[in-house]
């Protein structure tokens, strides 16, 4: 292919082969996209947005890169930016007005100890997409403590740093989530498993009556 | 510890001492019921664990924000601070921004070299913000063709080595044209399809031209009636 060269101009651009400032952040961000987009899938519940959200969460990355103290942080750091745009442009952050947070797990234990038919216990598990659908409706303090959790298993610490708060206030605030989660989840294992022994009705009785 | 405290620490062990961890263990070896308690909790545990898996991220995502990093670093994002990375590029840009301002008063795009001036701006300044985000070639034809003009015709990807990520319209002046956001080999890459009848560009002959611009590369060539520009 032949190419006429029109102009030529001579201005300083960065120089081939070095080592950009976007190649340094993404060399220390890259690993943290699936993580990121799973936590923006779960917070947006479509594919697009949560993509859209990962983008600008990187961008924004970059482009605040020099309030990054501790490159080791990378993850909390880029997580606090993508929670951050997400609820700013949403608004949508502890809309949870029914949620009842009553904290009976213990007695939920209780009861399913207790029962004569523990195995069944055991067996009757509820489905993941039912136990996301608990979470959902979730207040956000509590459900993005749990998804750092389980999803991710970030230590305390490390869950502190996305969300900035102490570390304290994360150990009661998880401890308080599981015990509803777990709450609900028993509940709802009870639930099925009475309404899988109830008897049928009118109850069947095909033995002859003993006439006195 | 009784059961009533070993079941204390169970549901709230979070917030425990860790060191109670231990004396719970001892209790749970020598009491048959709360060790079922446990094992429940231990298993709520693996079921909620189970039902939040990491997404698998979508094919397509990764280069996607890989250009968009790239594409905000060319704007000027810098960690070392240098300044001639800030303000030559911001001067430059500027610059092509007046000149392209001062061109639209004209209406329609007439020589190659504004052409080239023009493309490089919108390389520079133009957002992410795709009217299509696909990566379908035929996705993307049949949106230009509706939304664009009905004879506009996408390049040979594979033969330019790009791979397409968007588009939507542009304009410089009178001048429509269609901009797809492709990338390649790693990099951002523009490319422009004029519409005919919006501009007035006669090239001299079918060869590529090619102008080289603050380290970015414009080529500009003819298919049919069709101005194709390239930005990398």
């Amino acid at each position: 292919m032949k190419l006429r060269l029109l102009s030529r101009r001579r201005l300083p651009g960065p120089a081939a082969g070095m080592d950009s400032s976007a190649d340094r952040f993404w060399k220390l961000a890259e690993e943290h996209m699936a993580f990121l987009y799973s936590m923006a899938l779960r917070y947006t519940g479509n594919r697009f947005e949560a993509e859209d959200l990962v983008q600008d969460c990187y961008v924004q990355g970059l482009k605040n890169i020099d309030q990054l103290r501790d490159p080791g942080k990378m993850k909390s750091w880029l997580f606090a930016i993508l929670r951050n745009r997400f609820f700013r442009s949403t608004r949508r952050k502890d809309s949870f007005a029914e949620f009842e947070e009553g904290l009976d797990y213990a007695r939920a234990l209780d009861e399913a100890v207790y029962h004569p038919d523990l195995e069944r216990v055991y067996e009757q598990k509820v489905e993941s997409e039912i136990i996301r659908r608990l979470m959902d409706r979730m207040p956000e303090r509590y459900r993005t403590i749990l998804l750092l959790h389980y999803m991710e298993e970030m230590t305390y610490r490390e869950i502190a740093d996305s969300l900035e708060l102490p570390m304290g206030t994360v150990m009661s605030r998880l401890a308080r989530a599981k015990k509803i989660l777990k709450r609900d989840i028993l509940r709802l294992q009870l639930k099925e498993r009475k309404t899988a022994t109830v008897m049928p009705f009118p109850k069947q009785d095909n033995s002859p009556r003993k006439l006195k | 510890m009784n059961c009533r405290e070993f079941k204390s620490w169970l549901i709230d062990r979070d917030i425990y001492d860790k060191r109670l961890a231990a004396d719970a263990m001892q209790h749970l070896d020598a009491c048959e019921s709360c060790r079922d308690i446990f094992d429940i909790d231990r298993a709520l545990d693996h079921q909620i664990r189970e039902s939040v898996p990491r997404a698998e991220l979508p094919s397509g995502l990764h280069r996607r924000v890989r250009q968009a990093v790239r594409a905000r670093d060319g704007s000027g994002a810098s960690m070392a601070g240098r300044v001639w990375r800030h303000v030559v590029p911001a001067l430059s840009v500027a610059a092509l921004l007046l000149f392209g301002w001062l061109h639209l008063l004209s209406g329609q795009v007439r020589t190659v070299d504004r052409l080239g001036d023009l493309v490089l701006s919108e390389h520079l300044n133009a957002g992410l913000s795709m009217t299509v985000q696909t990566e379908n070639e035929s996705e993307l034809g049949g949106w230009l063709s509706v939304n664009v003009g009905k004879e506009m015709t996408l390049p040979d990807f594979k033969r330019l080595g790009l791979a397409p990520l968007g588009g939507r319209e542009c304009r410089f002046g009178r001048t429509r044209a269609a901009y797809l956001l492709c990338e390649k080999n790693g990099q951002k890459a523009s490319l422009f399809l004029l519409v005919p009848d919006t501009h007035g560009i006669s090239l001299a002959s079918d060869a590529p031209h090619r102008l080289i611009e603050n380290g970015h590369q414009v080529t500009i060539w003819r298919e049919d009636q069709i101005v194709y520009a390239l930005v990398i």
